[in-house]
């Protein structure tokens, strides 16, 4: 049998007013595959979700389940089930009520027996680990556990696709890494397809077979996680994956994927995004910087802080052209200068020449 | 430097006292052995209560408030709650200029309320009666239930609604199993708030009663005459119900919502002021 669950997204656009959220927008979603909508706030990816979902009406454009049109279909009537950033739970209504709250709407011939809800019930407190708190409160719950009935009752129905917007954001840290490892648990057991809406790249990076990268109502890149992170397509997903410094340098010649490209003095071949000869903007990785003596690298810097990251320190320097980031293995003093080294094949040149910028930190 | 607390102290106890002592005067004199109004009372005894209660004027004043407390209760929670929900889930400019209209009852003096529906009373020759009674406490209670329940409505959560729906739940099932639930400690104290203003109202009853004498006009012309030591006892049952009915409501609402008192109308009359 053919997992079923594909999404098909075709030229959907909304407008609130004046405010464009999202540009005509296309995207294919596999089914059973664990996907994620990955942008900064604002960018549009809860409002597609909640057009996947029914509960936003797009001004143009179709969603498809399968192959077949739901465009028109209310929310009740899609085999999507969704779960909320802030659980959503029923207040008034037990854990297991919550959980089997999806099995006792349908029309009353349909509607499973009472024996057969509780199993259910059952069998989904314990899929996310709860089976001994179905007679709490929601208000009873900690965040984590909030949010593990959240995913229990959306899953009740079998649905062929799980939706899920923001649904650790708004936990604690540990909870949130112990979550998202179910999450992956249950997507392997289920072979539901998982759409998840995340702002945090790492999340998205470290869970999902395949992200889509929004900017301003636009996709910006559907990959894999590897290729969005080694080559992101376009300066925004650059800037947005992971942290990198952005060095202003000049192509000298393209051609087979590579271009020449000189940054401060020193020539070097880098990964194509599209670039012509003249101004360009060249991505270096950290991990792709290696800090050598002074005077001894293709550019020198002087520290200006060093942060802890566990395995590593983070030096971010100041550099004749512009910041840079590094990663070392032994803290440096700030103030102490040091040299820039990186091998003849590094780094992603992206068109454009505006002044050298660095990446996010990463959390 | 230590800040001076004692002139606060001091007016807070005098105007708690200026507020109580007279409601402690009176429920003293309601269970006064005596039969005049000397202090101190003489003695305890339930011979004011007995009194009253053998008598059919106040009998049948009591019948009458309960039954009108109860009526418009339910007609001002039916009607308030319907147009909190047309006023917060549809937000046009009419529901804008409805919600306005809908407070101006509040605002204006009880009296003129009283004067307009006899004269309205008179235009279409509705003769006073219990229907005319209550249609004026609905009048005047409405807008308290409009407020409350609308300020409940607008401090709730949408989203659990959308979970519903995206359970498979109809809006209809949404209405009847999530959002009504969830608001019901709201309309139910709406409800309790409307009948207590409406057991004793007496300005706007005067007009429309008629020949109907509702309690707090019972006790007002047995006060016509003279101080009757029995109205002691009326004044206690007066004040005593009602505290007793929004007391039992408080507890209710505090066990049915866990600790905290979830939508208490005390709470939602605050936020919605």
């Amino acid at each position: 049998m053919t997992p079923t669950g594909a999404v098909g997204i075709r030229g959907i656009a909304k407008r609130y007013g004046e405010v464009t959220a999202l540009h005509a927008l296309d995207l294919d979603i596999p089914a059973g595959s664990f996907f994620s909508l990955l942008g900064p706030s604002g960018c549009g990816k809860t409002t597609l979700l909640k057009i996947v979902a029914g509960l936003e009406v797009p001004d143009e454009g179709t969603v498809a389940a399968d192959g077949v049109d739901i465009t028109s279909r209310p929310p009740e009537r899609r085999p999507f089930n969704m779960v909320f950033q802030h659980y959503a739970l029923f207040p008034h209504l037990s854990v297991a009520d919550n959980v089997g709250f999806g099995l006792t709407t349908a029309p009353k011939r349909e509607r499973p027996s009472d024996a057969e809800r509780g199993t259910r019930v059952a069998q989904m407190l314990d899929l996310v680990g709860l089976a001994h708190l179905g007679a709490r409160y929601p208000s009873e719950l900690s965040g984590g556990q909030a949010q593990r009935v959240a995913v229990a009752r959306a899953l009740i129905n079998r649905p062929s696709v799980l939706l899920l917007d923001e649904p650790l954001s708004a936990l604690d840290r540990n909870v949130r890494f112990a979550l998202r490892e179910e999450l992956l648990r249950i997507h392997q057991e289920l072979g539901t397809t998982f759409v998840f809406v995340t702002h945090d790249q790492d999340e998205a990076l470290s869970i999902s077979q395949l992200v889509g990268v929004m900017n301003e109502g636009r996709l910006e890149q559907v990959a894999d996680p590897q290729t969005i992170y080694r080559s992101p397509a376009t300066l925004f997903t650059a800037r947005f994956i992971g942290a990198g410094s952005f060095f202003v340098g000049t192509v000298r010649s393209v051609g087979a994927g590579r271009a020449d490209v000189e940054v401060a003095g020193r020539r070097f071949s880098a990964a194509d995004a599209g670039v012509v000869v003249g101004a360009a903007q060249v991505l270096l990785r950290p991990e792709e910087l290696e800090a050598v003596a002074a005077g001894s690298g293709s550019l020198d810097g002087t520290v200006e802080a060093c942060s802890f990251f566990g395995s590593y320190f983070e030096l971010l320097t100041t550099t004749k052209v512009g910041p840079c980031r590094l990663r070392v293995r032994e803290p440096v003093a700030p103030g102490a200068r040091l040299g820039i080294a990186w091998p003849d094949r590094a780094g992603i040149a992206y068109p454009g020449g505006a002044t050298g910028e660095v990446g996010a930190v990463r959390a | 430097m230590r800040r001076r607390r004692w002139p606060l102290t001091t007016a807070a106890v005098l105007l708690l006292l200026f507020i109580y002592v007279p409601l402690l005067v009176v429920v003293l004199y309601g269970f006064n052995g005596g039969s005049n109004l000397s202090w101190p009372p003489q003695g305890v005894s339930l011979r004011w209560f007995r009194l009253i209660f053998g008598d059919d004027a106040f009998r049948s004043g009591l019948r009458v408030s309960a039954t009108a407390a109860l009526a418009t209760g339910a007609i001002a929670v039916v009607v308030g709650t319907a147009a909190a929900f047309a006023i917060v889930r549809r937000p046009n400019r009419v529901a804008r200029w409805f919600e306005s209209g809908s407070r101006l009852p509040v605002m204006l003096p009880p009296l003129f309320i009283g004067i307009a529906l006899v004269a309205a009373m008179k235009t279409f020759a509705i003769d006073p009666s219990m229907l005319t009674i209550i249609a004026g406490h609905v009048i005047i209670t409405t807008p308290f239930v409009i407020l409350i329940v609308a300020s409940r409505l607008r401090n709730y959560d949408l989203t659990v609604e959308q979970a519903a729906r995206d359970l498979g739940a109809t809006p209809r099932m949404v209405l009847r199993r999530i959002t009504l639930p969830l608001i019901a400690p709201a309309i139910f104290g709406a409800m309790v708030i409307a009948c207590a203003i409406s057991f004793d109202e007496v300005l706007i009853t005067n007009f429309t009663s008629g020949t109907t004498q509702t309690l707090p006009l019972f006790v007002l012309s047995r006060l016509r005459r003279t101080i009757d030591p029995s109205v002691n006892a009326v004044a206690t049952i007066l004040l005593l119900v009602p505290w007793v009915v929004v007391g039992l409501t408080l507890l209710w609402q505090r066990r049915r919502s866990g600790a905290a008192a979830v939508g208490a109308p005390a709470e939602e009359l605050a936020r919605a002021a």
